[in-house]
């Protein structure tokens, strides 16, 4: 495993405060992601770490009424800036959501939603490229045949699948991942898991989960959130065999939480 | 436990009665009008007797419409011998000398009933009907013996349908069930709206609503999706939502008056010193007409639509958008390709049934341009093919003419029953089509889940 000193930094969160609907989530959060790497976020329930996760592309504010204060750096760009476009922003930032939200559209159009987003229209140059995100997603040879069908048809896992497929096809450099595999079945999650070893390769992931054994197992680095503030945050092997916090040995050994 | 489930049992019986209560009110709405409407069509068997008028034996030709008992105390109020009971039969005899078309008879004083197979109903343009035995005809006359057995000759060119209905055979009968309904449906109305067919009220309900439908969805729906989508909770955007609800409660009487102020003298009157000054002081738009009963439709409609539009709007996840805007769609994109797709059935929806409320609404419309008899369509060979300043008729205006303003009650009423089974069909075929539309969409977006 990596150590933190020797990757580079794709995002950075810089004191970053988020309130929501008047009432503080996030606290002077700072913290970076490194790149090419998975970062899993683990903490109990309401200690903001899916609202650090929408803090990467701004889908906080789509939300309530959110008020973020600090910056976050998205290759040295602060993405609050005033001017920021966010549908770029979004396109280079990617999120999956808890619950697999596939558009009620054929499985074909839920991948080329985005690409056609990008100007992208020539029914060869989306059929490569919808092929080639379905098959990164590992789900190419489950849908190849069904392509046409309406995507609410598929199963939960393949439906999570396929929106990973949507998101990775307009090649994002971020992606971001809220407990996508806790609405699955084993089998669906082990899928997701694996898909998310190849995808490293390419991507920047994060991922916010409340599963221990998930976090040791899928990613490079882990950050422990309580209550708005980062506990701690180093390479995952170093978090779950000698955290040097007492909170964060406590979480993972289920002592709390 | 038992205790607890008592008053849940108490409130499961009630919902289950008020529901069966709700479907029998309906059937037998339908099973009225149904049998009330149809009969006005259907050969009716003639019949002859004879009965006593002023000490002599005459003779009556014609149906019977309806049998009533009279008991004694009933009797001797109307100054009549009292039996212990009476049956007394109230026939409708056509155009006879001296007597009305409809004339109750004693059962008891009536003799000699017979159903002669030559007794027939004549039909006449303008006189009525009358009924008789055909004793000669030609190429261009016929003669009927009335019965009073003086003989009347009638030109053919003045007759609309000669009945033998006792000569009929049961398909004999469908056949000339159909082809009167028919009749009544493709014709013009005649003699005061009480005879004669109904086109003109039925085109003009039609046009009327389908012209409403062109004014009302654009705007309710772009009302509706601001309403929803764009504007901000604030007090001035919760004082419209408060203003388009109770816009819905409004009785529309009261629309009409508007109307009339507004539409046809304010708006219709600039109009016409804008564009037809040449003709005034004849009007043109500042006169009820065409254009204003759709306009006053529509605005009376307006509230359905939107709140039919902002409820399928307020339906659709959060997560559908979510999704949109992850992939870098902007709101307007995330709202074309993604949210409206899954709505418009709602929206349909909602237009499809402000017509149909449309459909049936009189009081604000005779305001503006609804009236008892306007026989020409207001339909044009050029663009734009209707007549927009022209008067209309309209099948409830029909229902309420027919039925109060007639001289003679018991031959209107099988009318006003069919005129509102029409109507009724109308309006039922509208909703039919919004359930058509939503399901064509439903099954094309699969909007809601596999």
């Amino acid at each position: 495993m990596a150590a933190l000193t020797d990757v580079s930094t794709k995002m950075s969160a810089q004191n970053l405060s988020v309130s929501l609907a008047g009432k503080t989530v996030l606290d002077q959060i700072s913290l970076d992601i490194p790149a090419n790497r998975v970062t899993a976020l683990i903490g109990p329930s309401g200690c903001g770490k899916s609202t650090l996760l929408r803090s990467f592309n701004r889908m906080n504010e789509l939300l309530d009424d959110a008020n973020t204060e600090g910056q976050v750096l998205l290759d040295e760009l602060n993405i609050y800036q005033a001017g920021v476009d966010l549908a770029e922003l979004r396109r280079r930032v990617g999120i999956v959501f808890q619950k697999p939200n596939p558009f009620p559209l054929s499985v074909y159009e839920n991948v080329a939603f985005g690409l056609r987003l990008q100007g992208i229209n020539s029914a060869r140059q989306l059929d490569e490229l919808i092929a080639a995100a379905l098959q990164k997603a590992a789900l190419w040879h489950e849908v190849k045949d069904r392509l046409y069908d309406n995507a609410l048809t598929l199963s939960g896992g393949q439906q999570q699948r396929l929106v990973i497929a949507r998101a990775i096809a307009i090649e994002p450099e971020v992606l971001l991942l809220d407990e996508p595999a806790s609405a699955l079945d084993p089998i669906s999650t082990l899928k997701i898991e694996e898909l998310l070893y190849e995808l490293k390769q390419q991507y920047t992931i994060v991922i916010v989960t409340h599963n221990m054994q998930q976090a040791a197992r899928v990613s490079d680095f882990t950050a422990f959130m309580n209550l708005g503030q980062l506990v701690e945050f180093d390479a995952t092997n170093k978090i779950f065999t000698d955290p040097r916090q007492p909170q964060t040995e406590d979480y993972i050994t289920g002592r709390f939480g | 436990m038992s205790a607890n489930r008592q008053p849940g049992r108490r409130l499961y019986f009630f919902s289950a009665l008020a529901t069966a209560l709700t479907l029998l009110t309906f059937f037998l709405l339908c099973l009225l009008i149904l049998s009330r409407g149809l009969r006005l069509f259907w050969p009716a068997e003639v019949v002859q007797f004879q009965y006593p008028i002023s000490g002599q034996m005459q003779q009556v030709f014609g149906e019977v419409v309806s049998r009533q008992q009279v008991n004694a105390e009933q009797l001797a109020a109307a100054g009549l011998p009292s039996h212990s009971q009476a049956q007394r039969v109230l026939i409708k005899q056509g155009q006879t000398a001296g007597q009305t078309a409809f004339r109750w008879y004693w059962q008891h004083l009536s003799r000699d009933w017979q159903t002669p197979a030559q007794l027939s109903l004549l039909r006449h343009f303008s006189q009525g009907e009358f009924y008789g035995v055909v004793m000669q005809e030609n190429a261009t006359e016929l003669q009927l013996r009335l019965s009073d057995n003086s003989s009347r000759t009638f030109l053919r060119s003045d007759i609309e349908r000669v009945i033998s209905p006792n000569q009929l055979s049961l398909w004999g009968k469908l056949q000339l069930f159909a082809a009167q309904w028919w009749q009544f449906l493709s014709t013009e109305p005649r003699q005061a709206n009480s005879a004669g067919g109904i086109l003109p009220a039925i085109m003009g309900t039609v046009l009327s609503v389908l012209l409403m439908a062109l004014l009302v969805a654009p705007i309710g729906i772009m009302a509706g999706i601001y309403l929803h989508e764009y504007a901000k909770d604030g007090r001035l955007v919760r004082l419209v939502r408060l203003s388009v609800h109770n816009l819905a409660g409004v009785p529309s009487v009261v629309f009409g008056v508007f109307a009339l102020g507004f539409f046809v003298y304010v708006l219709g009157g600039s109009i016409d010193q804008l564009f037809y000054a040449e003709q005034l002081p004849q009007a043109t738009f500042g006169t009820p007409g065409l254009l204003w009963v759709s306009l006053t439709l529509a605005l009376l409609t307006l509230p359905v639509v939107i709140v039919a539009t902002e409820e399928g709007l307020a339906r659709i996840p959060q997560s559908l958008r979510l999704g949109g805007y992850a992939l870098g769609a902007t709101k307007a994109e995330v709202l074309r390709k993604l949210i409206l797709p899954v709505a418009i059935p709602a929206m349909i929806t909602g237009v499809v049934l402000a017509m149909s409320r449309a459909a049936g609404e009189v009081a604000p419309l005779i305001f503006v341009g609804v009236v008892k008899y306007a026989p020409v369509l207001p339909l044009r060979s050029e663009w734009p093919f209707v007549q927009l300043d022209q008067q209309i008729m309209s099948l409830g205006l029909q229902i309420y003419d027919v039925g109060l303003q007639s001289s003679n009650a018991d031959a209107a009423e099988p009318r006003v029953y069919a005129i509102a089974l029409v109507l009724l069909l109308l309006i039922g075929s509208l909703n039919l089509l919004a359930m058509r539309l939503r399901r064509y969409y439903r099954a094309k977006t699969r909007s809601q889940g596999a």
